[in-house]
């Protein structure tokens, strides 16, 4: 049971933004997904979401093509995060409660609410509920999210940029949320921009450019100097400390 | 589920009750003949007002509901019921259809009216629908160009234009229990749509991606959206003319006492609109001798209390 992404080439106003994509997510797993501003990922996330449609090539959740299939049946199989930080004047339980849409007609239940106070303790906050939306912090409100697409009850999810705009401690919840996720069995792919976290977190990274994969794998083998100067056009120094890789810019 | 918010919704659900009584019993026990004790003309007097009453109730919730919507869909709190040209298209196809000398008539004027407000929204759909941006340039665009038209028509016609200008002005001296059942018919569809899709628009406060990433289907969504209110908006302008300002500041005033929540806002703004709307219909029939628009009073009155809302820091984005 996977998520696939075959051979998926996208364009967009004649321009080629994603050339022969080919990925596989599988469940239980943390796949960070790197590259430099304008790299495609963004564009990835939402061609597998079925946002957008290739101009080659296909994704299917568990064989089935997204592309052929209704956006409420996609929303039951694949969690998603837009990069794009919403704000909205509802309680913190509504926003969550959303994550209910796809499987409801037209209001939600006492059983959606309680799912929705559900996912909310998973990230941590429960005593948020009756909170307005609009005024929690940054970090408060991207956990608010992953409680909304954790309540959608999908098998995998798909989180574009989730740290992005994060204070430090903020940035490092998240990601513990997303790698409690996986263990609990779903399969999540996370665009990042943050290079370090991610290698501290990730089971795989793949590193794209310019549209492409230039390089997946394990976080030892695809956090080496050379590559990621090829992808991000600077000289970085990767140090292992802690066991974790740490990849710094070298500054001349 | 919080105290505060859940008595604010008691209160102000009684608040309304009370003002929608208030409203109906006043607006027939009065009038510009005054008020009536016993007389042969009683029922004639009482069956008018009663029709009046009741179209200026239903036509306020009509347009406050697709007010709730249109600021909802677009996520603009300037979004009103005409956004997307409804209005212009009826004063246009009423304008023409008068100098054409084919509307004798205020119900062939109110079928005119209807259709081309109609035919306009499929227009700037056509046109814009694509995403709600160009969909909102287009409306101002194609309301520009009709506007442009309705005062050449006027200008060109004369006298004979002074009935379409009293009914682009709005009001609902021309109320007729046809007109009555019709507007009665539409309101209570369109609102229960909306009402039943009204989690949904919720949804849409979030932006269009966030709607997306809970199943919606975004371009099918505000098709449907757009197509409700337009039902609800034609229906309600070809009987009583252009009425400005109602459906921004019924669904702004619920917002500021309630929340966002559409779930809450579109009862309560219909409410609101039922128990507003025929007071200020009343205030058209006697507060001037012979009779003003109502469309006059509601941007009189409304314009400098939005004025005040805004200065208060009343929050009006999503």
């Amino acid at each position: 049971m996977t998520v696939d992404v075959d051979r998926v080439s996208v364009r967009i106003g004649g321009r080629e933004i994603l050339k022969e994509i080919t990925l596989s997510l599988g469940k239980g797993e943390l796949i960070s997904l790197l590259g430099p501003n304008g790299s495609g990922k963004s564009t990835l996330m939402k061609t597998i979401y079925g946002i957008v449609k290739p101009a080659s090539g296909g994704v299917y959740v568990d064989g089935e093509n997204v592309h052929v299939i209704e956006r409420a049946e996609i929303a039951k199989r694949l969690g998603y995060l837009p990069q794009e930080s919403p704000t909205a004047n509802l309680r913190v339980v509504d926003v969550v409660v959303f994550g209910r849409i796809p499987y409801s007609r037209f209001s939600p239940s006492r059983e959606d609410y309680s799912k929705a106070i559900n996912a909310l303790s998973l990230v941590g906050m429960e005593d948020y509920s009756d909170r307005n939306f609009a005024e929690l912090s940054g970090g408060e409100k991207q956990k608010t999210l992953l409680a909304r697409v954790f309540c959608q009850e999908t098998d995998y999810l798909l989180l574009d940029e989730p740290t992005s705009h994060l204070d430090l401690k903020s940035q490092v919840e998240i990601m513990k949320i997303a790698k409690r996720l996986a263990s609990r069995g779903k399969g999540v792919l996370m665009a990042m921009h943050d290079i370090n976290l991610a290698g501290m977190f990730s089971d795989k990274v793949i590193l794209i450019k310019d549209g492409e994969v230039v390089e997946e794998g394990s976080v030892s083998k695809v956090l080496k100097p050379d590559t990621i100067e090829e992808v991000y056009g600077i000289r970085v120094e990767v140090v292992k400390f802690n066991g974790n890789f740490v990849v710094i810019p070298v500054v001349e | 589920m919080n105290h505060i918010l859940i008595e604010r919704r008691e209160r102000t659900v009684i608040f309304l009750a009370f003002l929608l009584l208030f409203s109906f019993l006043l607006s027939l026990s009065y009038g510009s003949s005054g008020f009536i004790s016993s007389s042969a003309l009683y029922s004639k007097i009482l069956d008018y007002r009663l029709k009046r009453t009741i179209l200026s109730a239903v036509v306020g919730a009509s347009l406050a509901s697709a007010g709730c919507a249109m600021q909802s869909l677009f996520r603009n709190p300037l979004a009103d019921p005409y956004i997307i040209g409804v209005s212009s298209g009826a004063s246009a196809g009423a304008s023409l259809a008068i100098v054409l000398g084919l509307a004798n008539s205020s119900i062939s004027l109110m079928v005119f009216a209807f259709f081309s407000s109609l035919l306009t929204v499929y227009v700037v759909y056509k046109i814009g629908g694509s995403t709600t941006s160009s969909l909102l340039l287009a409306g101002i665009a194609v309301a520009t160009f009709l506007t442009g038209v309705t005062s050449f028509l006027i200008y060109i016609a004369g006298e004979s234009m002074r009935i379409v200008i009293f009914w682009i002005m709005g009001g609902f001296w021309t109320a007729n229990w046809l007109k009555v059942k019709l507007t009665l018919i539409s309101a209570a569809i369109g609102i229960a749509l909306l009402y039943i899709f009204s989690w949904r628009l919720n949804a849409l406060l979030l932006g269009e991606e966030h709607a997306e990433s809970v199943g919606i289907d975004v371009g099918r969504f505000r098709a449907i959206i757009i197509a409700i209110s337009s039902l609800l908006t034609a229906s309600a302008v070809s009987v009583s003319g252009v009425i400005g300002f109602v459906g921004l500041i019924i669904p702004h005033t619920m917002r500021m006492i309630l929340g966002f929540d559409n779930r809450i806002l579109i009862p309560f703004s219909v409410l609101f609109a039922m128990g507003f709307m025929p007071l200020v219909d009343l205030a058209a029939r006697v507060v001037f001798p012979g009779e003003l628009p109502v469309g006059v009073i509601t941007s009189m009155l409304g314009a400098p209390f939005f004025i005040y809302l805004l200065r208060r820091g009343a929050r009006f984005d999503g």
